[in-house]
């Protein structure tokens, strides 16, 4: 260890070695999305959304998820159904009066149930959420970890 | 005599049409799958499960948004959504198919049913005929019904790359419960 080079070169693997383990480390337990501190990626009335879905589900797939997950979308509509689960899950359903069928279904983020408790049927409302797809069936656009906006 | 029966005919059809119509639906269905290896137990859950049910066809059509469900690691769910399901592409899984001896879900007293399902699981853009046992709780005029069966990822396309073979299951346990 005499020779100063060897010392630094040791030195500066070593770091980096610790360094890289870090940064895997984090990866790894990479923590959950936190939908309320991210950027939407569109923000859309629930009539906007909702048609897009419906005359091109393709298209509009393509806009609204990415390969790793859904995108971050703020939607505002009125409240026309809620679905409460106990204290536990908390569901709003956004429809405007020109959408006939369907509607957007948001599935309300843990941390803000006590927050959208308070909706009611046709209140005006804001949500941001991650979007996940169009559910056929019953023709909805279908949001999950959504956070109260207004 | 001929509007009597007119207006006669007519109520059947109101009432035909109407039983025709009743159906349920969920819309926060809950749907989780286990995949056990040696090496690694991975567990993913939705709560954003969508199904109807319609009693007078006995025909049940479920549809599960995959980028709904959720894992301990956010990796994990970001490979499971890019590299393996590939859920940009096909965002939904459905089925579709048929409730066996329709009469357990609609029978009014309070008990437990054991019924089978018939159908078709779309995965992946892959359609095949399953076929799954299931129990039906009624109580109160409102049901609840519980299925598990096995997926085997090879059967929908589903490419498993050989590093990761080992920590994926080759076939993987689903569990669904509807609540009515």
């Amino acid at each position: 260890m005499k020779n100063p080079v060897v010392k630094y070169v040791l030195l500066a693997i070593s770091f980096c070695f610790v360094i890289g383990i870090g940064v895997a480390t984090y990866v790894f337990n990479k923590p959950q999305r936190n939908v309320a501190d991210e950027k939407p990626a569109y923000t859309v009335t629930a009539t906007e959304i909702y048609n897009e879905f419906t005359s091109n589900e393709a298209q509009a797939n393509q806009k609204y998820l990415s390969d790793k997950n859904g995108k971050i979308i703020q939607i505002s509509g009125s409240v026309s159904e809620i679905i409460a689960q106990a204290d536990t899950a908390l569901t709003i359903s956004i429809k405007d009066p020109e959408m006939v069928e369907g509607g957007i279904l948001c599935s309300i983020d843990k941390n803000e149930i006590a927050k959208a408790a308070k909706f009611k049927i046709a209140d005006k409302i804001v949500l941001k959420g991650e979007c996940t797809g169009y559910v056929d069936i019953t023709g909805e656009v279908s949001f999950s970890k959504c956070v109260v906006i207004k | 005599m001929k509007t009597k029966f007119i207006s006669l005919l007519f109520c059947f059809v109101v009432v035909a049409f109407a039983s025709a119509q009743e159906k349920y639906i969920t819309k926060t269905g809950h749907v989780w799958f286990y995949s056990h290896t040696v090496i690694e137990d991975i567990e993913a859950h939705s709560h954003q499960v969508v199904a109807i049910v319609v009693p007078s066809t006995a025909s049940i059509a479920v549809s599960i948004p995959i980028m709904s469900f959720e894992f301990k690691k956010t990796l994990m769910q970001e490979h499971f959504n890019e590299n393996y399901m590939e859920s940009a592409k096909y965002p939904k899984a459905t089925f579709k198919g048929v409730i066996k001896d329709p009469s357990t879900i609609i029978k009014a007293k309070n008990g437990t049913y054991k019924t089978t399902v018939e159908g078709d699981l779309t995965i992946h853009g892959i359609t095949r005929k399953i076929k799954a046992d299931g129990v039906v709780v009624v109580k109160d005029g409102k049901f609840n019904v519980k299925s598990k069966f096995v997926v085997a990822p090879k059967d929908y396309n589903i490419a498993i790359g050989s590093t990761v073979a080992d920590k994926i299951a080759k076939n993987i346990d689903v569990n669904i419960d509807l609540d009515f």
